[in-house]
């Protein structure tokens, strides 16, 4: 009997401490880092997962929140995107990555063409002049949801690029190139990864350059 | 635009003059010139001068009931000067007994900065919480805006306002249609203090629905307190307190805080000394875990003026600038800030 | 029957109206002491300021919006020594008579002997110039004679059935101002003050300077309205040292603190005096600022004599 008994505890422990590793293992394989930025996976199961990277495919939306909604933010981004594949960067959207500005990044061929998405709503694909996205891409993005429509404003990040952040520099103007549908409605900012890989992402404020 | 603006500027003010005193036409234009160093970061493309704002304004009666308002303003944007119109107005005082109204676009009258002009205003720039909830330069709008003075022993002033709400803030496009329009209201008393002083207090309100479904309301106490002995204002105490309530479709509500402090005292008849506490927090911050983030920007500016006269006006401040989030500063920015204004032409209100 | 009750029910709706007091504010005390004084039973009158106050800086103070919304008159010094304030006041005060040009406001400088009209061009580099000449006329009872006539006007406008009384009140006010015009000079006689150098520090004594005989060097402000350097402290100082003023006018809102340098530089008195009724106003109110001012004038040339 007092062996039955300490066999159904035994038994019982092994159990629980497995269960308890299969939660641990749960959680872990929903969080991430990407150089020091804590993320949670919402969707998905990406085929490389580490501090350098995340590959494959795969929603993340960042833990620290941006702010609040109606604020600038820029974003770096280093990516690479595979033939038919893309990367969506979300901004200001809620913790599941909806409601909010969508980026997304498509390539075909060499070329990376942007469509941006506030709901429903889109706007058409413009090709990013000068960006190969047959090789690695660095760009800087500011979505200035404080606006009217969410000023979206791209730039090259490379060793190439001048690193001058002004909007005449830009890559893109929402402004002059495609007016924004409409404005992300949460606190929040991530990526969703189809056939792509994202080495690098940072988020901080825009820095105001003009005394307005 | 702009050389359209310069044009109508350049003949109405002759205008006025070939017409002289007859037309009781007023004109006067304000300059804001400012300038910046950051003294701890390498950030020294914001190391500059700029003329923030010339501003045109012409006033006057335009018959015996009405009077009229308007006002360009060229600003510096992004180094490129716009050229703007910002209020166009008729409105009467002698229409409707102990009220007046006007229409047409103007500063919103909610608030204590809102209702100035920025170059008017006691200090350089403008606090986080005017910046973030009406924009850097207030809230301008077109519609109707009424006030009533209360039949009381003591001044009460209650000041409703309806407008088109198609944009706020600074926006660069025309807008959309909201789902409810901008309305507002400020119910404003005011009190004489021992020694000479007075204090203005008011309560405001102000909603408005995007077209996108966010409701925006904004709540908030605006106080001004002067000691005024001749040409200087010997004691000056100013603050305003607001809350924001952004409530979007579909997703949870954020409430924001922000006010600013700002105590002044006269060194002399020309110099004074001031020092601006601005504070704003988002409420409730909270990641995407669901863990409460402690947040706040804050930011204390101690400002030497120099007044030579009414007209003119110097000032030196020393920014100090703090982000904190979750106990731990994020940002610390210090930088030096300087600005002239000045007014030629008409003389202006001195305006409580 | 009918005519009966209406006359009754007119009687009783307008009886208020006919036994209403004409509310006048004025800007000034003074002004109001003589509106009511020319008024009397008729008028209520009030100032704005208390009389303590720099009139030249003078905030528009949400208050005086209340206080001129439900006048019937309001009365300016005008020749815009309250350009700062009024316009933004009335501008707010829901209430179309008292307006400019409306039937209820009183400019009281239109018919006054205006002195020190500049000529030529002025503009702001020159100082807080008078573009219309020196407005501080309500320090001279002379002047406040033709005031009188002004503010009588305005009250008959309102209440034209009352020329009477205010035809009566605008006689015994004169007088009264001829007395203490008389009175105060004949303090001042022994004393010669037409042959007396003097001066004042902002030139606001000129009107008052001239009813009681005294000459001017000028002002310790070199331009108006701009406190005056070191520099012009010590040169004004020298010069009317040399010129042998017998004593600085100033109003008792001005620096004391540049009024003792100056003494200091130049061992010539500077006597501060109120240059606005401060209190109550009642109907000695005007003499007592006279007097007030004339005595420590006196007391002054007393004590430099002896």
């Amino acid at each position: 009997m007092k062996n039955t008994i300490l066999m159904q505890i035994l038994l019982g422990l092994i159990i629980l401490s497995c269960g308890k590793d299969n939660v641990d293992e749960g959680s872990t394989a929903r969080e991430g880092s990407l150089r020091g930025s804590k993320y949670l996976l919402v969707a998905g199961e990406p085929a490389e997962k580490n501090e350098e990277k995340i590959k494959g495919e795969a929603a993340i939306v960042f833990k620290e929140a941006l702010g609040e909604i109606q604020s600038d933010k820029r974003y770096t981004m280093v990516f690479s995107v595979e033939e038919g594949g893309s990367i969506r960067l979300v901004s200001h959207a809620n913790e599941t990555l909806e409601s909010g500005v969508e980026l997304n990044f498509t390539r075909q061929g060499a070329e990376l063409s942007l469509q941006t998405h506030v709901g429903s709503q889109q706007t058409s694909a413009k090709v990013l002049a000068g960006v190969s996205a047959t090789k690695e891409i660095a760009l800087v993005v500011e979505a200035h949801n404080s606006e009217d429509k969410t000023h979206i404003l791209i730039w090259r990040n490379d060793n190439e690029a001048a690193l001058d952040f002004s909007e005449h520099n830009a890559l893109f103007n929402s402004e002059l190139d495609a007016p924004s549908p409409g404005n992300g409605k949460g606190k929040f900012w991530g990526f969703v990864l189809k056939q792509a890989s994202l080495t690098e992402a940072s988020s901080s404020d825009v820095p105001h350059h003009h005394h307005h | 635009m702009k050389s359209l603006c310069l044009i109508l500027i350049c003949f109405v003010a002759s205008q006025g003059r070939s017409a002289g005193d007859a037309s009781g036409l007023k004109i006067s234009a304000a300059v804001d010139i400012i300038g910046s160093v950051n003294v701890n970061t390498k950030d020294s493309a914001r190391d500059r001068i700029d003329v923030r704002e010339a501003e045109i304004l012409l006033t006057g009666p335009i018959d015996h009931v009405f009077d009229g308002l308007l006002s360009f303003a060229a600003h510096s944007e992004k180094g490129i000067a716009r050229a703007e119109l910002h209020e166009a107005f008729i409105g009467s005082t002698k229409l409707i007994p102990r009220s007046q109204f006007k229409v047409g676009q103007y500063f919103l009258g909610v608030g204590r900065l809102n209702r100035f002009h920025r170059h008017e205003w006691p200090f350089i720039s403008a606090p986080k919480v005017q910046e973030k909830f009406f924009g850097a330069e207030g809230a301008l709008d077109t519609g109707l805006e009424y006030t009533v003075l209360v039949p009381t022993s003591f001044f009460l002033a209650a000041t409703l306002g309806l407008s088109n709400g198609y944009t706020y803030g600074h926006s660069h496009n025309e807008g959309e249609r909201p789902k409810v329009p901008t309305h507002y209201g400020r119910l404003a008393s005011y009190q004489a203090l021992p020694l000479g002083g007075g204090a203005e207090l008011g309560l405001n309100f102000l909603q408005r629905t995007a077209a996108d479904s966010t409701r925006m309301t904004l709540y908030g106490v605006d106080f001004a307190a002067k000691w005024r002995e001749g040409p200087a204002l010997n004691v000056l105490l100013q603050s305003e307190l607001w809350v924001r309530v952004l409530e979007p479709k579909a997703t949870r509500a954020e409430k924001a805080l922000g006010f600013y402090l700002f105590p002044q005292k006269a060194l002399t008849e020309q110099t004074y000394l001031g020092v601006l506490w601005d504070y704003y927090t988002v409420l409730e911050l909270k990641d995407v875990t669901g863990k409460h983030l402690q947040n706040n920007e804050q930011k204390f500016l101690p400002t030497l003026t120099y007044k030579a006269s009414e007209f003119s006006t110097l000032r030196l401040a020393y920014s100090l600038a703090y982000l904190a989030q979750d106990g731990h500063k994020t940002k610390n920015e210090q930088k030096i800030e300087a600005q002239a204004t000045f007014i030629i032409g008409a003389h202006p209100a001195h305006a409580f | 029957m009918r005519s009966k009750w209406i006359s009754i029910l007119s009687l009783f709706l307008l009886a208020p109206v006919c036994w209403a007091k004409i509310q006048l504010v004025s800007t000034i005390p003074d002004l109001a002491w003589l509106a009511q004084e020319i008024g009397g039973e008729q008028v209520r009158a009030k100032a704005l300021l208390k009389g303590r106050e720099n009139p030249h800086y003078v905030d528009a103070v949400p208050d005086f919006i209340r206080q001129v919304s439900d006048a019937d008159v309001v009365c300016q010094v005008g020749m815009d020594l309250e350009v700062g304030y009024l316009p933004a006041i009335l501008a707010r005060s829901g209430n179309a008579k008292i307006q400019s040009g409306g039937s209820g406001f009183c400019d009281v400088s239109k018919s006054i002997p205006v002195l020190e009209k500049p000529f030529g061009a002025i503009d702001r580099s020159m100082g807080d110039v008078h573009p219309f000449g020196n407005p501080h006329f309500y320090l001279s009872p002379t002047a406040m004679m033709f005031v009188a006539d002004e503010i009588r006007n305005a009250l008959l406008k309102v209440k034209p059935d009352q020329k009477d009384l205010f035809e009566s009140g605008i006689k015994t006010v004169k007088a009264r101002l001829q007395i203490i015009l008389t009175a105060n000079r004949d303090k001042l006689k022994t004393f010669q003050p037409e042959h007396m150098l003097v001066a004042e520090y902002h030139k606001e004594f000129v009107y008052f300077f001239n009813d009681y005989g005294f000459k001017s060097l000028g002002s310790v402000e070199e331009k108006p309205g701009v406190p005056p350097s070191i520099g012009r402290l010590s040169e004004f100082a020298l010069a009317a040292k040399k010129a042998k003023v017998r004593f600085i006018l100033a109003a008792d809102y001005h620096s004391a603190k540049n009024l003792k340098r100056f003494e200091e530089l130049s061992g010539i008195p500077v006597i501060q005096v109120p240059t606005l009724i401060q209190g109550e106003l009642g109907s000695d109110a005007y003499a007592s600022l006279q007097n007030q001012i004339v005595d420590k004038i006196v007391h002054v040339l007393t004590v430099v004599k002896k």
